[in-house]
């Protein structure tokens, strides 16, 4: 319990003195999301509407995965710079509240930043084309670009669940290991983060590709020997995934507690 | 207490050992003074009391717990000013209500006595003041925590000389039985009257660890002509005013005060007369 508040106290202490960078990182997302529905959706929904379906998910995959997956590997940034590590370390908390509250504010703030940019430049462009409509005296057929920027990852499934194509515990089975799935890579990039002084994001995507191709070619050669694949592929990836997110949060919390004052250290293991 | 137990440390590059077989204990209530040439580790020595750094070999346990560990009842009794730091761009104000809920003894009437000595005002924006200033505002917040060990790094670097003054002051005033002050610097004169304890780092030990009033009972400071250097000065400086020297006391001789400069001259030089036994 006292635990939990003390993640709670460094939560607000994160609010209070890093709010500046969260405004930089919505402002950020924002000015994304605003030039892709200003341009890629005015440009191609009335184009081809399969470019556009094909373009809006792979910019959507993108930017989350992205936009993640980068900020991610940012996450335990103040332990690499002698004079923010000495502030961040020196700090009355626990190594295990300290890592546990950064945990928590990248894999739970971080989407919620990306997602507040994308309402707010969705709402931005409705409202503009909505009184563009008004005042042409048009129908308002603007209110499909608002619909179309939801992550269909969550939404769909749920909506499908609400009238009734799924059964709701396929939906929350479905939103389990979709986040177990995000969590997984949550962790590898915030390992390489926490480990690697200076751009651990690119090592990360080097070794993520890397990763990415072995298993590729794994599951080939499991897919030519076995007609069950499919059924072999998907239990391997869910607890690939459970297995992921166990040994690489234990590898970035052993890395941060082995973190140290020391500036010329390429990597902290 | 603070007791260092036989650590061992270097950095990368391990053929420069930093601290070898080093072994000292820290009482409650004192002020210590860490003197040292450049590069002899006194601020790699604060790092690790800190926590912030591991020794390769040994451990330092401070009131029982092995610092290594940076347990958050151990941090909460200890604070450093770096030498150099970062404060972030908002007002002090703000600054404090972010960093207080993590000091349980922090004291409002001690920041605000400090910040007064200071000539500073509460709400002061941190990005907009000098480097001294920011010190002093820092220097500030150190003394409000009320934590049991303050370690400073070179605190008086970047000060003028009436805001030295103010912080020899504020210490003065804001030293209490519980805690204990590490102050590691090479300006001497700063902290003089400060310091209850002298501890000279040179070549990865400790050369001496002495109280001041041990010092002071055997040892004497003074200015003699040519003539007066007799047997028992260990050590002598010429200056515009004479001999500086450290001498043996004898029996018959007055208590001097202490001349930090000339001890550290005379350690660093001349270290197996002075080292008390």
């Amino acid at each position: 319990m006292k635990t939990i508040e003390n993640i709670l106290q460094l939560i607000r202490f994160y609010w209070r003195t890093e709010k500046k960078l969260y405004l930089r990182l919505f402002l950020m997302f924002f000015a994304i999301f605003l030039v892709k529905i200003a341009l890629l959706d005015f440009i191609f929904m009335h184009v081809n509407i399969s470019v556009y379906n094909f373009s809006h998910t792979a910019f959507h995959t993108y930017i989350y995965a992205g936009g993640i997956f980068i900020t991610l590997s940012y996450l335990f940034n103040a332990v690499h710079h002698k004079q923010q590590a000495i502030n961040y370390l020196s700090l009355p908390a626990s190594n295990i509240e300290k890592f546990l509250s950064r945990y928590i504010l990248g894999v739970v703030g971080v989407p919620i930043l990306i997602n507040a940019g994308l309402v707010a430049a969705a709402s931005v462009v409705t409202l503009f084309l909505g009184t563009m409509d008004c005042l042409a005296g048009h129908q308002p057929a603007w209110l499909r670009i608002f619909d179309y920027q939801f992550v269909p990852l969550y939404v769909v499934p749920f909506r499908e669940a609400l009238m009734g194509l799924h059964l709701i515990n396929q939906f929350f089975f479905s939103l389990f290991w979709t986040n177990m799935f995000i969590l997984a890579h949550s962790s590898f990039f915030i390992w390489f983060g926490t480990a690697f002084r200076k751009a651990g994001w690119i090592y990360a995507f080097i070794a993520y590709f890397i990763v990415i191709a072995l298993s590729v070619f794994v599951l080939e050669v499991i897919g030519a020997a076995s007609q069950s694949a499919p059924l072999i592929a998907g239990t391997a990836v869910r607890y690939g995934a459970v297995l992921t997110t166990i040994l690489f949060t234990s590898l970035a919390y052993r890395s941060f507690c082995r973190a140290q004052v020391v500036t010329h250290k390429f990597i902290t293991l | 207490m603070i007791n260092v137990q036989i650590i061992k440390f270097s950095y990368k590059d391990k053929s420069t050992k930093v601290f070898e077989d080093l072994c000292f204990q820290l009482e409650q209530n004192r002020v210590y003074g860490l003197l040292g040439e450049n590069g002899t580790g006194k601020s790699t020595l604060l790092y690790l009391l800190m926590g912030l750094l591991r020794p390769c070999e040994g451990q330092i346990i401070v009131d029982g717990v092995n610092v290594s560990r940076r347990q958050r009842e151990t941090l909460q009794q200890m604070y450093i000013v770096p030498e150099e730091f970062d404060l972030p761009a908002m007002r002090f104000t703000d600054y404090v209500e972010a960093y207080r809920p993590f000091y349980p003894n922090f004291s409002d009437e001690i920041l605000c006595h400090c910040m007064e000595e200071f000539h500073l005002p509460l709400d002061a924006q941190l990005n907009q003041l000098s480097m001294g200033n920011k010190k002093k505002a820092l220097i500030s917040f150190a003394l409000a925590t009320n934590v049991r060990y303050l370690l400073m790094d070179e605190p008086t670097n970047g000060l003028d000389v009436p805001s030295k003054k103010q912080f020899r002051k504020v210490i003065a005033t804001t030293m209490t039985e519980e805690r204990t002050l590490i102050i590691a610097t090479h300006q001497l004169h700063d902290v003089e009257s400060l310091l209850d304890h002298v501890l000279i780092l040179q070549d990865s030990q400790l050369l001496l660890n002495a109280s001041v009033t041990e010092l002071c009972e055997k040892y004497t400071f003074g200015i003699r002509s040519n003539d007066a250097l007799t047997d028992e000065v260990l050590y002598c400086e010429r200056t515009p005013q004479g001999n500086a020297t450290l001498s043996l006391r004898q029996p018959e001789d007055e208590e001097t005060s202490l001349n930090l400069e000339l001890l550290f001259n005379a350690v660093i030089s001349n270290q197996t007369k002075i080292i008390p036994e």
